[in-house]
């Protein structure tokens, strides 16, 4: 059996019943569509994912099918392999573990209550995705990296072409300005050092981080700020929308929600992370013979791990198919929307924290929040990513004001 | 933060840098336990010569770097 999943060219709204057959027919297979093995059982990613370190490569870019490893300074966190990932990582890690980005919490939770009372201001409807979660995303890596307010609209529209991108990746539409965007990058990050290491934002942090005396040099700096944006400011916007638009699919469950907002939030988060998490999968090439599931991979293989399938595998999650904002997932194994092993998603902690506070605060302060009955809902292209592009919501004034609980 | 000392051997859970994830737990489930989104060591954990190449594995398998395992030889 052939896998069926066409991303490309028949990306469907609802992937489920296709990702199904693929998993349940050939978990493990080469697919004309992909061009690549395409592995999605969560056994199956799961062992990609421990032998990631040994037997593949992330320097032929997880976001493309590339002919040629990318050029060394953008082999970056999840495009770099030990030992020059694990440098680039111990010296990340710090800014963005779980105690650091606690420090975040009070700026995050003003931020919502700031994009709350911007919606409340313009009327009664909304687009989730461009007029807060977008802005949700882009205020937190702003806030971060110590970006100027007027600049962060541009940091979030250049971060949305690269996604797009994905979607074709012979297409050059955009290199243009991209390159752009990377030669300013790399000016940033000369002024952050030559500004010296009072700073705290990330930029400085990382130009002035030291590992056994080896430092960053600009490039590497400008190449991981890049490569964190990318991954992470759409990733976390398309979170916050598509656990919003499976709520609102799942009527029972909203009210259950709405009912106890303090004590649900954590497992509502995990559950839309699992349902319909923003990454959808990822390329890696074979660097050392080894088995999947016994199938044979040879060196130079392409492989592409398709989480969301993994995600919905009945092996790891009873009744897969049912969205559970109440599920309890201390007992639970771990969904693979972050990932898994030596490269599990770095910004964890700051894409929860955001997800926390935006989505707590949208139900608690908005009334009768609702779909918007017949708007579109367009789905990103390309098969990286899951995305509502536009969510279109309304909500029965009066708002409730900022800090409500 | 979770220290063990035993034996001369020195296994410790930097809890500024663990975020939970439960990689130790899946690679060594007799030494660690995740609990409130952090890893911790088992109560009546024992850690001898015997699992020196077990430890090495679990730091070197955090994602978060944020175990730390020195055996009798390096810790006198």
């Amino acid at each position: 059996m052939e896998p069926r999943f066409r991303p490309y060219t028949h990306k469907l709204d609802d992937p489920w019943e296709e990702l199904r057959a693929d998993r349940e027919g050939c978990p493990v297979a080469y697919s004309r569509h992909l061009d690549a093995v395409q592995v999605s059982s969560y056994a199956a990613i799961r062992e990609v994912m421990e032998k990631l370190p040994h037997s593949f490569t992330g320097t032929y870019s997880t976001l493309y099918p590339r002919e040629q490893p990318l050029p060394q300074e953008e082999q970056v966190f999840a495009a770099a392999d030990p030992p020059r990932h694990t440098r680039q990582r111990r010296l990340f890690v710090k800014a963005m573990s779980a105690s650091r980005i606690q420090h975040m919490r009070p700026f995050s939770e003003r931020l919502a209550d700031e994009l709350i009372d911007a919606i409340v201001a313009k009327g009664d409807t909304f687009d989730l995705a461009a007029a807060y979660a977008r802005k949700v995303s882009e205020g937190h890596i702003g806030e971060l990296l110590g970006i100027p307010k007027g600049d962060r609209e541009r940091f979030l529209y250049l971060s949305s072409l690269f996604e797009l991108s994905t979607a074709d990746p012979r297409s050059q539409a955009h290199a243009a300005e991209m390159a752009d965007w990377h030669a300013e990058l790399v000016e940033t990050v000369r002024a952050r050092r030559s500004a010296g290491p009072d700073s705290d934002d990330l930029i400085t942090a990382l130009c002035f981080a030291e590992e056994d005396g080896d430092r960053l040099d600009e490039l590497e700096v400008a190449a991981m700020i890049r490569s964190m944006i990318r991954a992470g400011n759409s990733t976390t916007s398309a979170a916050i929308v598509n656990t919003v638009a499976a709520l609102e699919h799942h009527p029972e469950q909203k009210a259950k929600y709405l009912a106890d907002i303090d004590a649900l939030t954590p497992s509502l988060l995990e559950e839309g992370l699992r349902y319909d998490g923003p990454a959808l999968g990822l390329w890696r090439r074979c660097a050392r013979a080894t088995t999947i599931q016994g199938y044979e991979l040879e060196p130079g293989d392409r492989i592409f791990t398709v989480y969301a399938a993994g995600n919905h595998d009945p092996e790891a999650f009873d009744r897969p198919e049912e969205f559970l904002i109440d599920r309890d997932w201390k007992q639970l194994p771990p969904h693979l929307a972050f990932g898994f092993g030596i490269h599990h998603c770095i910004g964890m902690n700051l894409a929860k924290l955001e997800c926390e506070t935006s989505i707590s605060a949208l139900y608690r302060r908005l009334p009768g929040l609702r779909l918007k009955p017949g708007a579109p809902t367009p789905q990103v292209p390309g098969p990286v990513f899951r995305n509502w592009l536009t969510l279109e919501m309304e909500f029965t004034p009066p708002a409730l004001p900022a800090g409500s609980r | 933060m979770p220290e063990l000392r035993a034996g001369g051997h020195r296994l410790t859970v930097d809890h500024d840098l663990c975020s939970g994830s439960g990689r130790c737990r899946d690679i060594a489930p007799d030494l660690f336990v995740v609990r409130d989104d952090r890893s911790w060591i088992a109560e009546g954990a024992q850690v001898t010569d015997a699992d020196e190449d077990l430890l090495r594995q679990v730091e070197a398998a955090c994602p978060w770097f944020a175990v730390s395992y020195a055996p009798s030889a390096e810790n006198v």
